[in-house]
């Protein structure tokens, strides 16, 4: 079994994965892993703190998302308190994906602001951004519709993201955010 | 499946998310890393774990056990190839493990083997005299080793966990194979 | 001689080796990438405490994680102390551990089986 979890790491470049409960400290301690890593890689010190930042934003967006949830049905068959956390390198960029829970109802509002973030040119972003902040067209409760924009604008990329169906109720939504290698990019 | 339109700039892993958490949850697997393992990376690790144990309400005595084999597990890990190591914890009602994962020599498989199997039918007060043995002879920095294993290690593992090592290998090439140990804690004290 | 001392890191113990008192500490961590880069200096420092020891030394070991390759460093550390103890002059070491560590109990145990040195298991108080 060992194995083939190994084959499919090395093949997908991922270094870290958790699956489960996520607590504040839980963060902050896989933060800390990372912040060595990335020492311990020597990549420049302009990477590192952008890898870092990312970071930071992608699990606070899936942690607060996670608390912003209703207590849990108990007709629930999904574990929605629970995330996946994944942290790689390929030989270009870093990648974090979160993974969670989300009702199939949200997809469509989920999707079209993904969208909307992902077609937006930098300075857009940063519009987009005061929009959501002062509860224009994106209104939105929670911190849950900021985080997304943070993440992009932090990761100078485009978002990556997939619903998988999980029941009639749920699906699971994974985010990636990516964050180059290369120092002047981003 | 509805996936973003920018198609060539996710990873493959992205597509492995779901199937990924999935099996973790089916497997009851906590977490995986993939690296090299330095002392570091071993501290962080640990911290990763006591924040997730903390959650969990257990019992000290078992979160203390866990940490103390995840500290020897460590000393298994691929020094020599850079990264081919993975570490893996499970979860389970009943139990918790540390999983060491990396590459050994094809040529030393027998050899490990032998040793395990030997090592899992010595009763308790064997493996510590055999522990101690090893604690007491050779150089402190020079360790004997197993296949390219310190035979100490294993050995503190086995007593750590009461007895029993599960391992496995995988046949790679003639060169090079892959090799697993486990090691399980039970969360409630046989008397 | 001079006292050593070497403040902790994340992985390595912080060591007190004072000859005035003869009050040695070790406590924290050890993983040390490399063991013996770390403890050679500390071996080096008790074969020069060796030649002229204070009547009685009190040694505390309080520690709170470290793996085997520090195990054998640790046994070899205390062999000196072993060493200086059946010379004549007392050395007393306490062995101390958290009380739901069976592990760092045992390691205790495995010094005293080794060891004609008086080493006294005690339980840590939890802060």
């Amino acid at each position: 079994m060992t194995y083939s979890y190994y084959k499919n790491m090395q093949i997908n470049n991922i270094i870290f994965v958790y699956q489960g409960e996520v607590t504040a400290d839980l963060v902050s301690s896989i933060l800390q892993m990372i912040e060595n890593k990335l020492e311990g890689e020597g990549e420049d010190k302009k990477v590192k703190k952008r890898v870092f930042n990312v970071m930071v934003e992608c699990l606070q967006n899936v942690y607060h998302h996670l608390d912003a949830l209703p207590p849990t049905d108990p007709t629930n068959p999904v574990r929605d308190k629970t995330a996946l956390l994944m942290i790689g390198r390929e030989e270009k960029d870093y990648f974090i994906i979160t993974g969670n829970h989300v009702l199939n109802d949200r997809i469509p509002d989920l999707k079209a602001r993904l969208d909307r973030i992902n077609r937006a040119t930098k300075e857009e972003l940063k519009q987009l951004y005061q929009e959501v902040l002062t509860g224009g067209e994106f209104t939105e409760k929670g911190t849950a519709g900021l985080g997304m924009i943070d993440i992009a604008r932090k990761s100078g990329q485009k978002l990556g993201y997939d619903f998988h169906p999980v029941n009639d109720k749920y699906s699971f939504f994974s985010l990636e955010a990516r964050v180059s290698r290369i120092p002047d990019k981003g | 499946m509805t996936s973003s339109e920018v198609e060539l700039l996710h990873s493959p892993a992205l597509q492995y998310a779901y199937p990924l958490y999935r099996n973790m949850l089916d497997n009851s697997i906590v977490f995986m890393y993939h690296g090299p393992i330095t002392p570091d990376i071993v501290v962080d690790v640990l911290g990763i774990v006591e924040e997730r144990l903390e959650g969990s309400g257990e019992h000290r005595r078992v979160s203390k056990k866990l940490f103390n084999i995840m500290v020897e597990s460590f000393s298994l890990t691929d020094e020599m190839s850079q990264g081919d190591t993975i570490l893996m914890v499970r979860q389970l009602p009943y139990l918790y493990s540390v999983s060491i994962g990396r590459r050994i020599r094809t040529g030393s498989v027998h050899e490990v083997r032998s040793y395990l199997d030997a090592v899992n039918v010595m009763a308790p007060e064997q493996v510590r005299a055999e522990y101690h043995r090893l604690l007491n002879e050779g150089m402190p920095n020079m360790p004997l080793t197993v296949g390219g294993l310190p035979a100490i290690s294993i050995l503190d593992l086995a007593r750590k966990c009461n007895g029993y090592l599960h391992y496995s290998f995988e046949y790679l090439d003639d060169e090079y194979s892959f090799f697993s140990l486990e090691a399980k804690i039970d969360k409630i004290k046989k008397c | 001689m001079q006292a050593l001392r070497i403040e902790s890191t994340h992985k390595t113990p912080r060591v007190i080796l004072d000859p005035e008192n003869g009050i040695f500490e070790f406590s924290g961590r050890s993983i040390p990438e490399d063991a013996l880069g770390f403890y050679r200096p500390i071996f080096d420092w008790l074969d020069e405490y060796a030649k002229s020891p204070l009547p009685v030394t009190h040694v505390k070991f309080d520690l709170e994680y470290f793996n085997t390759s520090s195990s054998k460093n640790i046994l070899e550390i205390l062999k000196r102390l072993e060493s200086i103890h059946t010379n004549g002059h007392e050395v007393r070491v306490t062995w101390y551990y958290d009380e739901d560590d069976e592990d760092m109990e045992e390691t205790g145990q495995d010094y005293q089986a080794l060891l004609n040195l008086p080493i006294e298991l005690s339980v840590k108080i939890q802060s």
